[in-house]
């Protein structure tokens, strides 16, 4: 049973990799991800919007997600809605979109996940759109899960601001800890 | 379908990264696509904006005609080719490129002229940033698109870069990876490794992981099954290939586009033989053939087993010149046609950027187009209807392009047998009660054809003098006159109907009479069917 629980593990993790993003992103730890964010937010996806601009420098055929979430901010515990976008992303119901290495895989974006999301203003993510960006696109993106113990985030492994699980309490400390650092 | 195959891919992520399970201590991953050997094509549109992506201007010999940030990026590509690319050196930090020993080689193409589509595979620099990521690749079966964020401080190397800098090379090697169907690995030091650093250059060189993975993906090389180059030698304009596992026929060499610009298709030269048991080839460069690489493809399945290695390759075709024509089969043409069929062929050389064709002054129709370039060497095209002609004899085509035309004299001949054409020789030809019906009856000049209509095709014998195929044994059958054919070869009639019942479907057909020595049964032409529209 031992072996069969480990492989069940590896083939998930395996999985979770696999269908990862598929880019090259800044190798962030923590304190990297906090000093280069405005945000992060403890939230549930409520709604998700596919959209397409033909950009006469960029290129034709950009696609873009908007999440829009709800939920609190883990810089100051506000309650906030914002919405947050990357790009790619693919809407299977009309069938429209990209395959975009960096996007977040769709089972991180479905509606009802909450997540935790680092985001920050930004004026152009290509093809002349701003808003605020999902930092480093699947990188600043980070589900969750619930336990007898609590809520706990899931770390996406080496190189990543989230590295390994930890639950959303000890974040939120980690995160207040990094901001003080970027204050001095 | 490029969503489905998005979808599939997606969905083929995660079983395939159940079912392709790395072994202990092996990390990579796949995307769950692979590119087959029509997605092989590499191009830039270098439009990078930082200096130093563009300011390395030395040429390698194993990368001839390209320097800066296409230097850098091809090389990025070749790494996951299945062997060294030349003689595998390069004056960057690494021992060899070209470390998959898959069956995969890209086909570098040159330089784009636009971002394109994201099945265009084109790589280019796209404005703005997301904050940390450094660039992305948009990739499917069906192609690819690799987008390099402007907000960092590209640079192109060769050897080391800043420490503020990021590396088209490394970053684009990690890109392409992508574009092939790997996914990242869990391997920290491998190329596929998601996350990198500004000033790193370690994943210019694939790892052994990487390697394990494309090869997972692509099946290693059989060194006794997949074509292998070896050398490359050009004297004028006469190419040598020499390598192993060619072929004997049918064989397609590869080049990369001279110029920039085209669709991506690498420039081909086919039905090329090999020698010396499958070890030599001697091909012509092409016109359109430039500096870049050459590979070799098997007959077979457009599998990357049948496709050689890539080699460097230093030269250009020549200078284009205004059409050129070698041959012309057939090479007497018949005044007059039923149809439209392109069946005549022209070959020679510079035949694939033709702007017009005339034939005594008629230009071919752009559309519905009258001709069809089958590659630089060869292009088929219809003979129009020569309304300038008076008398069968010679005639001038006339071909065009950028740089100029080339006029050809050509035979113009009485059909070998009866010819009946209705309008524009559509079949059937669309009729309505307000544009007279023009039928142009072809043969010997001097002949006289007798001409029916009727609204059956089933035949009309009269043993002996001739065998209509319409008029239901003359039960529906109506004379329309007789008309003596012209010196140009062909007589005209012309008629106007109304009041036909909606789809109602009309049969011509002709007999051909020898004036001066008449045969029995007369032969006949064609049926020509015309259907009412209004």
């Amino acid at each position: 049973m031992k072996i069969k629980a480990n492989l069940l593990l590896a083939a998930l993790a395996l999985g979770l990799a696999g269908t990862g993003a598929h880019s090259q992103i800044l190798e962030l730890d923590l304190s990297g991800m906090v000093s280069r964010t405005e945000n992060a937010v403890y939230a549930e996806i409520v709604d998700r919007k596919l959209f397409r601009i033909d950009h006469p420098i960029d290129g034709p055929e950009l696609y873009f997600t908007t999440l829009t979430l709800r939920g609190e901010s883990l810089y100051d515990g506000t309650s906030i809605t914002t919405k947050v976008t990357f790009p790619g992303g693919y809407d299977p119901e009309t069938g429209e979109g990209v395959w975009n290495s960096e996007a977040p895989i769709p089972d991180d974006i479905r509606i009802g996940n909450r997540i935790v999301a680092f985001y920050k203003w930004i004026d152009n993510m290509g093809g002349d759109v701003q808003g605020n960006v999902l930092y480093a696109a699947h990188g600043g993106l980070f589900r969750t899960t619930t336990s007898p113990s609590g809520t706990v985030v899931l770390g996406r492994g080496e190189g990543y601001a989230i590295g390994t699980n930890v639950k959303l309490e000890n974040l939120r400390s980690q995160i207040a800890q990094a901001r003080q650092i970027k204050k001095q | 379908m490029k969503h489905l195959k998005h979808v599939a891919s997606a969905t083929a992520l995660g079983v395939g990264a159940l079912l392709l399970a790395p072994q202990e201590g092996q990390g990579w991953n796949l995307l769950g696509h692979s590119l087959g050997t029509n997605q092989r094509s590499v191009r830039m549109f270098d439009n990078f904006t930082n200096n130093a992506a563009n300011n390395n201007v030395t040429e390698e010999a194993n990368f001839p005609g390209y320097t800066g940030a296409e230097l850098a990026f091809w090389k990025g590509c070749v790494e996951w080719g299945s062997g060294p690319h030349g003689d595998g050196t390069s004056s960057d930090t690494q021992a060899n490129i070209g470390d998959g020993g898959a069956n995969f080689d890209p086909s570098w193409q040159g330089n784009a002229t636009a971002v394109g589509g994201p099945n265009d595979n084109i790589a280019s620099e796209i404005s703005g940033s997301d904050g940390g990521t450094f660039a992305f690749a948009e990739s499917s079966s069906a192609g690819w698109r690799i987008r390099f964020y402007q907000a960092w401080n590209w640079a192109d190397g060769p050897v080391g870069i800043g420490g503020n800098q990021t590396d088209i090379q490394g970053i684009g090697c990690h890109e392409y990876g992508h574009a092939l169907g790997m996914a990242h690995s869990g391997t920290g030091a491998a190329t596929m490794a998601a996350s990198t650093f500004p000033g790193a250059i370690n994943t210019r060189s694939i790892h052994s992981d990487d390697s394990a993975g494309i090869q997972a993906l692509y099946g290693s090389v059989n060194p006794i099954v997949k074509p292998l180059i070896s050398d490359v030698s050009l004297v004028d304009q006469e190419v040598t290939i020499t390598g192993a596992n060619f072929d004997d026929e049918d064989l397609e060499v590869w080049f990369t586009q001279k110029g920039i610009g085209g669709n991506g298709t690498p420039v081909k030269v086919g039905g090329v033989s090999s020698s010396a048991g499958g070890t030599v080839i001697e091909v012509t460069i092409p016109l359109l053939g430039g500096k870049g690489d050459i590979l070799v493809k098997n007959p077979g399945p457009a599998a990357g087993n049948n496709l050689s290695n890539a080699w460097p390759f230093n030269g250009e075709g020549p200078d284009p010149t205004t059409p050129f024509v070698q041959l012309i089969t057939p090479s007497q043409w018949p005044v007059l046609s039923a149809g439209n069929d392109m069946y005549v062929t022209i070959q020679g050389a510079s035949l694939s950027a033709i702007s017009s064709i005339t034939v005594d002054g008629i230009a071919l129709s752009g559309f519905p187009l009258q001709w069809n370039v089958v590659d630089d060497t060869e292009l088929q095209m219809t003979v129009p209807v020569l309304e300038n002609l008076t008398e069968l004899g010679s005639v001038d085509l006339v071909l065009t392009n950028a740089l100029g035309s080339t006029t050809v004299p050509v035979e113009i001949v009485a059909p070998s047998s009866p010819v009946l054409r209705l309008g524009e020789g559509n079949d059937p030809e669309g009729m309505n009660s307000f544009t007279p019906h023009v039928l142009r009856m072809g043969g010997e000049p001097g002949n006289v054809v007798f001409l029916w209509v009727s609204g059956s095709d089933l035949p009309t014998p009269v043993p002996g003098l001739f065998d209509l195929d319409i008029g239901n044994f003359a039960t529906n059958l109506f004379y329309m006159g007789s008309f003596v054919i012209e010196p140009k070869g062909w007589a005209t009639a012309q008629y106007q109907f109304s009041g036909l019942p909606f789809l109602t479907t009309i049969y011509w057909q002709g007999i051909e009479y020898d004036v001066l020595t008449p045969t029995f049964p007369v032969p006949e032409t064609n049926v020509a069917t015309g259907f009412w529209s209004f």
